[in-house]
């Protein structure tokens, strides 16, 4: 083993050349699903916040919209940045919305 | 017999070159194939999530006048904040059916039918209440 990782081998300019930009795509390709699961995972989250709150009660930074013969629309619009692993600085801003009808206003 | 011969020839290839030649078509394919299923799945959620909340709001109304007023409210208030381009690219329809009619009767079956774009459709299902 040692002597495999000691050894000496010849490489190509050329090899390096195609295998950097493969590299390249997939690592892009690596970084957008981890972007759709942290998009994925906070749609569903802030949902089940916003239903939560719908049903039980409690504050967040939802917007209450007044529904037609009683009741109202909670809507939650989060801006939130998504970490990624290419060009870490600027990360990417995603838009997660939420919406749940709240039948209690009292709550 | 030539084309089996001309097969079996051997001949002396780059390493590199083949790497490319499976590699590009294979990456390419998946970048669109998971830029796809993000879109669906969005789409997928975002179905589901609206036929409930507009079947809620259709079932809670005080009254039948009402009852569709309130339903296609919430799908408003929901479009009103998406931005021009995703309303014309994934336009979202609402339609309401019920298993008998008139539809805000009691115990009646009333379903929402969401459809997002040309192929997205999810529907949620609720009952009008026995003592209204």
């Amino acid at each position: 083993m040692r002597k495999l990782l000691f050894g000496k081998s010849l490489g190509s300019v050329e090899s390096f050349l195609t295998i950097m930009p493969q590299i390249f795509v997939f690592l892009i390709m690596f970084q957008l699903v981890f972007m759709q699961f942290n998009l994925m995972r906070d749609t569903h989250l802030s949902q089940g916040e916003l239903a939560n709150t719908a049903i039980a009660g409690g504050s967040g930074q939802y917007s209450r919209y007044q529904l037609l013969g009683g009741g109202s629309v909670l809507l939650l619009e989060n801006r939130k940045l998504i970490p990624k692993f290419i060009d870490f600085i600027n990360p990417n801003s995603r838009r997660v919305i939420a919406i749940a009808v709240d039948e209690d206003e009292s709550n | 017999m030539r084309v089996i011969k001309y097969l079996r020839q051997a001949n002396s290839g780059s390493a590199i070159a083949e790497f490319l030649i499976f590699t590009l078509p294979f990456f390419t394919v998946f970048l669109l194939l998971i830029t796809t299923i993000q879109s669906k799945s969005l789409a997928v959620a975002e179905s589901k999530n609206l036929a409930r909340q507009s079947v809620r709001a259709f079932v809670t109304s005080p009254d039948d006048q009402l009852a569709s007023l309130r339903a296609f409210q919430v799908i408003n208030l929901y479009k009103s904040t998406l931005s021009p381009q995703s309303l014309i690219n994934r336009p979202i329809e609402l339609s309401i059916t019920c298993l008998n009619y008139p539809c805000f009767s009691r115990g009646n079956q009333v379903t929402a039918t969401i459809k997002v774009g040309s192929s997205v459709m999810a529907s949620a299902t609720e009952f009008v209440d026995l003592w209204r």
